[in-house]
């Protein structure tokens, strides 16, 4: 199986599994609507970023190692991350109204159910071993935000995985996106697993 | 985003300070006819977004910058570098402002 091919499987499986862990975090009815994955050049996806580098975002970025090697970015608009906090914390919506250390945690946990989703989807589907980092919360500019995630993974890659999703929870729309780095050498170290 | 291009493999020019820089001239040289000897540059960003961070690629960004520009003999007019956070920049090329927001704080000119 070609490694794109792979990656993409394996991101789909993971938004799957996302999706439920959600649910049974907010106690409510949420999934995980994967809209787009595709591979593009880091210029093209640094072009698309930099159209809207300038919105205020909070991301979270993390490694995934072990057998296989990728570089991980969820970001979310601040104005979205002060809902989600109050889904996270069950409060009525509206109430968080300012980004602070509560909002960190929850955008925080959210990188970690979705990097545990991704490695259990390697682990469990392909029998190869992944294990997250513990996540790293910002709040910044998306085009600050993605340019330390380019600069962190892409020394030796000039590709990357654009991976757009909404978060559906109960009524409200979240819209957030995702990215991968894939260490492609660190695929081609892999005997026949895929 | 990096500041030096290895040996080994390129890659992209626009990815690195030395070979960007370099870019961007031989572009401005050969399209309007300018030379280094006309140009005075402004510098932004450099920032260390990830505390913790083993090493501060953002200050070994500007350096080479400031580096680079030094030996191609283009005078900085002015900087503002560092900090934690990303930078907004906007650029009056009629005027030659910068109007520089670093995120979290107030818009400065320079």
């Amino acid at each position: 199986m070609e490694i794109n091919r792979f990656i993409e499987m394996v991101v789909k499986q993971s938004i799957d599994r996302a999706s439920q862990v959600l649910s049974k975090t907010l106690r409510a009815g949420a999934k995980i609507e994967l809209e787009s994955i595709s591979a593009v050049d880091i210029s093209q996806a640094t072009e698309r970023m930099m159209a809207e580098g300038d919105k205020e975002v909070m991301g979270c970025m993390l490694d995934l190692g072990g057998d296989i090697r990728c570089k991980f970015l969820f970001v979310i608009s601040s104005k979205d991350a002060l809902i989600f906090t109050d889904l996270m914390l069950r409060n009525k919506l509206g109430t968080t109204e300012k980004l602070g250390q509560v909002s960190e945690s929850a955008i925080q946990e959210v990188g970690n159910i979705l990097s545990g989703c991704i490695s259990n989807s390697f682990s469990k589907d392909f029998d190869i071993s992944v294990m997250p980092s513990v996540p790293i919360v910002f709040t910044d500019f998306l085009g600050g935000i993605f340019s330390n995630f380019i600069f962190e993974g892409s020394e030796q890659e000039d590709s990357i995985w654009l991976v757009q999703a909404k978060f559906l929870v109960v009524k409200v729309q979240i819209e957030c996106e995702m990215f991968l780095i894939p260490h492609t050498q660190s695929f081609f170290h892999l005997q026949n697993p895929i | 985003m990096l500041p030096s291009a290895p040996n080994k493999k390129p890659g992209k020019p626009a990815k690195y300070a030395d070979t960007g820089i370099k870019e961007v001239l031989q572009v401005m040289m050969k399209e309007y006819d300018i030379t280094c000897s006309n140009l005075k540059a402004k510098i932004f960003g450099g920032a260390k977004m990830k505390s913790g961070a083993a090493y501060d690629i953002g200050q070994k960004n500007a350096d080479k910058v400031r580096e680079i520009l030094k030996y191609k003999g283009i005078q900085i007019l002015n900087e503002k570098v560092g900090g934690e956070h990303g930078y907004k920049i906007e650029f009056d090329i009629s005027t030659g402002i910068v109007n520089c927001r670093v995120f979290g704080q107030k818009e400065e000119q320079y």
